[in-house]
């Protein structure tokens, strides 16, 4: 089975300001000890709302566009 | 090493002598992900060929909005244009968008290859013309069409491409800025599109279901 496509995290830029883990619907993401991690994967909808809340890019949930076979 | 270059869509089909010159001349530079690779109004000193990877062309506006005028992988090559002008500056910024090993040839040594070779002259003059006519594109998109006719070309363009095996992948953020509008904007749209039935969100994919009714959407007649 394929892997889950999750949000990639840029923990370079990351400010660790926590609104991703705020605002994730589904609780997939947490603040850990100076750490942005993805604690809950298997809740993941990719709704992109971490992404969306993200002030400073650090959260990139990235799209294939292709037609339908 | 010479196999190497023919990677390089300008390079390819040149003769070995200009391989030569070429690779005499250039140095290699690798950049991380998101790294700066040159920075819009700076002295322009190098041509850049992309020998692996990814990078992003873009502009800034004065209050820091983003336009991606480009984004340019393995094979394909960026600062022609101000290498060519008299003391030019970067026209834009380029970042890596993946790990990135380039080709740089120094301005003054690439204009010395032209004038020497007039076979990668021409070659050169093919290629601004396809960029001219890609960058005319995008200035007709961006002036004259709606954001829901700009996402509906864009989405058959990139769909397009993957079917010639082009890996680029986009985030929401991403296709705003080549769209020149904000996300939320763009995520209504594609929102509005999947309601109309005209793509499909598998999770990472955008899966598009109807090209008739895409490119009718593309012209404004739907």
């Amino acid at each position: 089975m394929a892997e889950k496509v999750l949000p990639v995290i840029n923990k370079q830029k990351c400010v660790l300001c926590g609104l991703c883990v705020d605002t994730c619907p589904e609780g997939v993401l947490a603040l850990q000890a100076d750490d942005l991690i993805i604690a809950n994967p298997q809740n993941c909808t990719y709704c992109t709302t971490c992404e969306e809340t993200c002030s400073v890019g650090a959260v990139r949930c990235e799209f294939e566009i292709s037609w339908a076979s | 090493m010479q196999n190497d270059l023919k990677i390089i869509r300008l390079l390819r089909g040149q003769s070995p002598e200009v391989m030569t010159r070429v690779l005499e001349s250039a140095v290699f530079k690798r950049f991380k992900t998101n790294e700066a690779i040159s920075w819009q109004a700076d002295a322009c000193e190098f041509v850049y060929f992309i020998l692996e990877g990814e990078v992003e062309i873009y502009r800034l506006s004065p209050t820091g909005r983003e336009q991606i005028v480009d984004r340019l992988g393995q094979g394909s090559c960026f600062n022609l244009v101000p290498a060519l002008m008299v003391n030019a500056t970067n026209q834009a910024n380029v970042r890596a968008l993946s790990a990135c090993k380039l080709l740089a040839l120094g301005t003054s040594d690439f204009s010395r290859i032209l004038k020497e070779y007039p076979g990668f002259a021409f070659e050169v003059m093919r290629f601004f013309a396809e960029r001219l006519a890609r960058m005319t594109d995008l200035i007709e998109i961006l002036s004259l069409y709606s954001v829901r006719q700009r996402v509906a070309k864009f989405l058959i363009e990139e769909a397009d491409a993957l079917e010639k095996e082009s890996t680029i992948r986009w985030t929401q953020t991403d296709m705003a800025k080549r769209l020149g509008t904000v996300r939320d904007v763009l995520g209504r749209t594609l929102r509005k599109f999947a309601d109309e039935g005209l793509v499909r969100f598998e999770r990472e994919k955008i899966i598009l279901l109807n090209r008739q009714r895409l490119e009718k959407t593309a012209l404004g007649e739907e």
